[in-house]
């Protein structure tokens, strides 16, 4: 009887808990479906002039995926972090409205075309809908730069652009 | 016995429970300005704040705009947290920021010489607008209120400094704005004390308000700063922050560390979060 009133609690702690835990698995699972915004029409269907393979398929030591390194390093992944999780040492104090991508997340930038990507790294996130702490590099990189850029995030995030209907 | 080890760990219990529950929301974390029936006090070793829960704001390095934290010889800014309270009793509103800082840069007395800061900002909104300007600085023609301690005007230092001036003497009539490249006068009136009223419509248009409404008192001891910021909470300003007791606005902080040469644009800051004031 005595062990009941010790065990109660701890019984009580692990189904809330467990609750708890489910239904943030369940909302999370819910939005997982993003809407991204539609592009300026300068930025639709551009192709990178750089390669038309598939990034994630170009080797390590490629000279536009290294220059590409070279610059997310010191940039891009202080943010987004250098596994391209969203997780980089800046992250933390940007949470609202919308935190640093995780490029890894199928539902980012594999759902996106380059062209797309260009537009987001040019303008950054200070306009609507964003509002966001991404920087304009619009006027910080040349346009290889940018694409270089663009090679290496799909290379690192393991994830290949959306594909042309 | 057993009565007593059943709460204990029926407490620990719930404790844990409540722990694990997520306390960010979309508009970030919560700041609640607590309903008090004193006085509001101006300085930050008051007893009153000892009473008052407080939340722990994450900070990063000003990446966004130049100059950028990158161009710090550290790559980065320090502060990677402030601590803020707040109270209000119905005519004064009051913020409590504490965050660790192991230097106190608290005079210009040369060129080189980097000043310690702290600033809260609040977006000012017409009537009937409800998009809300952009965390850093504001954007367009949506404007922040901002109040800026700076740690050199302590100590009464504030009287010798004109308002808009960097420097003792100085004296200055107009500034001179390089973003928008135009010169504008200087507000007329005296400082007050350490803090700064001012106003932003995006980077590079910081303006010191012609009304200095809010006062405060920087305190730094055993490598931390404790910073009381405060104002009455109605103004008959139209570009100040409007609080009303029972609503929720954003809020958002900056902090600036003279040790690490920061400046400008070049601090440590946070986005949006939510002001609940009781």
């Amino acid at each position: 009887m005595k062990k009941i009133f010790m065990i109660l609690p701890l019984i009580l702690f692990l189904i809330v808990f467990s609750n708890v835990s489910a239904a943030e698995k369940k909302a999370e699972k819910k939005v997982r479906k993003v809407i991204h915004s539609t592009p300026p029409l300068d930025y639709v269907g551009l192709e990178n002039p750089l390669s038309g393979a598939d990034p994630k398929s170009l080797p390590d030591n490629d000279p536009n995926i290294l220059a590409g390194k070279r610059l997310y390093k010191a940039t891009c992944a202080n943010c987004h972090g250098e596994r391209a999780d969203g997780k980089g040492p800046e992250a933390e104090g940007f949470v609202t409205p919308i935190k640093p991508v995780d490029m890894t997340d199928p539902e980012a930038i594999a759902q996106l075309d380059q062209g797309y990507v260009l537009w987001r790294i040019d303008e950054g996130g200070l306009d609507e809908p964003f509002y966001s702490a991404m920087p304009a590099w619009k006027d910080d990189f040349t346009e290889t730069e940018k694409w270089q850029i663009i090679l290496y995030l799909y290379k690192n995030a393991g994830v290949s652009p959306k594909a042309k209907k | 016995m057993f009565k007593k080890v059943f709460l204990f760990t029926l407490i620990i219990a719930l404790s844990g429970v409540i722990a694990n529950v997520p306390l960010a929301n979309p508009q970030g974390l919560t700041v609640v300005s607590k309903s008090v029936k004193v006085a509001i006090p101006s300085d930050p070793r008051d007893p009153v704040w000892d009473k008052v829960v407080g939340i722990t704001i994450p900070l990063s390095s000003q990446i966004i705009a130049n100059p950028r934290a990158f161009a710090l010889p550290k790559g980065k800014s320090s502060v990677r947290q402030v601590a803020v309270k707040s109270i209000n009793n119905g005519k004064e509103i009051a913020f409590l920021l504490e965050w660790e800082d192991s230097s106190e840069n608290a005079a210009l007395d040369n060129t080189a010489a980097y000043r310690d800061a702290a600033a809260i900002e609040f977006p000012v909104k017409k009537a009937g607008e409800k998009e809300t300007p952009y965390f850093g600085m504001g954007h367009g023609d949506k404007m922040v209120n901002i109040w800026q301690w700076k740690a050199d005007l302590e100590g009464g230092k504030e009287r010798a400094v004109p308002l808009g001036a960097s420097y003792p003497g100085e004296g200055l009539k107009y500034s001179v704005d390089w973003y928008e490249g135009r010169i504008y006068n200087l507000p007329k009136k005296v400082r007050k004390g350490p803090v700064e009223d001012l106003n932003a419509e995006g980077f590079g248009t910081l303006t010191l308000q012609d009304s200095q409404d809010v006062m405060g008192k920087g305190l730094w001891s055993g490598g931390k700063w404790r910073v009381v910021f405060f104002r009455a909470i109605t103004t008959k300003d139209k570009e100040d922050a409007v609080f009303k007791r029972g609503t929720t606005m954003p809020i958002a902080f900056a902090i600036w560390d003279g040790g690490n040469l920061e400046k400008d644009g070049q601090k440590s800051i946070s986005t949006w979060h939510e002001l609940k004031v009781e």
